[in-house]
């Protein structure tokens, strides 16, 4: 986890512990993976983390699920939350927090909808239950697994603003803090929130870790 | 409207040079493209080039590059990308044997995505809710 890209106030609601937990498990062979791969952007990686997998284990899945939740709640802090905003993405990539929505609904008291990026009319890209008065005036936290360079979580914040939704918050998992677009998030006055960095690349994977057959890469903690 | 015809007829005749990287260069132009917006600016050809754009890369992206469990072997696509390449040369093309097909086609496409633009513009097209 970047300390430095969070505030105290964020810092402090973290169950370090926890956090410490977390990032050992990005240590354990199969997290993120070795492979030539295509990014939505167009542009190539040689690796990438899945969060689908650390979500298949019930208490992996709680671990991740408290990490999120502290993430939210520091913002609660801040300012009155309405509901979550969960990404369903529209390049078939992972779908990620998307598996959370309930789940993170449920433990930080806050409802929660979806964001169809691959829906073609505005209205119709909110799945959710629209009262008389609609989503007017209310404030929405994105949430989402990863951000490469972030277009996806702009896409949606772009999507709630159209429905008249306030966005300043974004919440992530990881970032990869060489490809993000900070400008852009700056631009759109979205602050974005993440648990860890990931590596510019695989050669960053600790020598130890690769002689143990481990093929994960450790964190910017 | 011009400029996005010269970026895309460019990256058209790279990728029908078998130029891979003109591939993944098309797909960052057309990506995070907002379609039915498209529809009500630009004509039937230049809508038809990126709607085949945006739907062809992404069911390359979709099915073979992200989240895909095997690696992403851009050569093996060097024959669709030659073809991607040359379809998208002859919709922008001023070849007027081509017109009228290129014409229809683009006319189809548009006029779905002009119709979701519409009623983006005016939800009020539409009933929404439940009947009682």
């Amino acid at each position: 986890m970047s300390k430095r890209s969070l505030n105290p106030k964020t810092q402090r609601a973290f169950d370090r512990e926890k956090l410490w937990v977390a990032r050992e498990v990005f240590l354990k062979p199969g997290v993120i993976k070795a492979s030539s791969h295509g990014l939505r952007s167009g542009s190539k990686d040689d690796y990438y983390f899945d969060l689908d997998y650390l979500l298949n284990e019930p208490y992996q899945a709680e671990m991740v699920l408290d990490i999120y939740a502290s993430m939210v709640n520091a913002i609660k802090q801040e300012v009155p939350i309405d509901f979550l905003a969960f990404i369903e993405k529209a390049s078939g990539g992972t779908i990620g927090a998307l598996r959370l929505s309930v789940a993170l609904s449920v433990k930080a008291r806050l409802p929660n909808l979806s964001v169809r990026l691959r829906k073609e009319i505005f209205f119709e890209k909110l799945k959710t239950r629209f009262s008389e008065k609609g989503l007017k005036g209310l404030r929405a936290v994105i949430v989402s697994d990863h951000c490469t360079s972030g277009n996806e979580v702009l896409l949606a914040a772009q999507a709630l603003r159209k429905n008249e939704v306030l966005v300043e918050d974004a919440v992530v998992y990881t970032v990869r803090p060489d490809k993000l677009h900070w400008d852009k998030f700056r631009e759109f006055k979205i602050n974005l929130r993440h648990a860890f960095e990931l590596p510019i690349s695989y050669e960053m994977v600790p020598k130890e870790a690769k002689q143990l057959g481990a093929i994960a890469v450790a964190v910017n903690f | 409207m011009e400029k996005i015809r010269e970026e895309l007829m460019e990256i058209a005749r790279r990728m029908s040079d078998s130029e891979i990287e003109a591939l993944r260069d098309l797909r960052r132009e057309v990506v995070d493209l907002d379609l039915p917006e498209e529809a009500s600016r630009t004509d039937n050809a230049l809508f038809l080039a990126l709607y085949l754009a945006k739907r062809l890369t992404g069911d390359v992206w979709e099915n073979l590059a992200t989240d895909a469990s095997f690696d992403f072997n851009e050569n093996q696509l060097t024959p669709f990308t030659i073809s991607l390449g040359e379809a998208i040369q002859t919709i922008l093309s001023d070849d007027t044997g081509n017109h009228e097909i290129v014409n229809k086609f683009g006319e189809l496409t548009r006029c779905l995505y002009g119709y979701f633009y519409k009623i983006s513009l005016d939800p009020g097209l539409v009933r929404k809710g439940e009947k009682q």
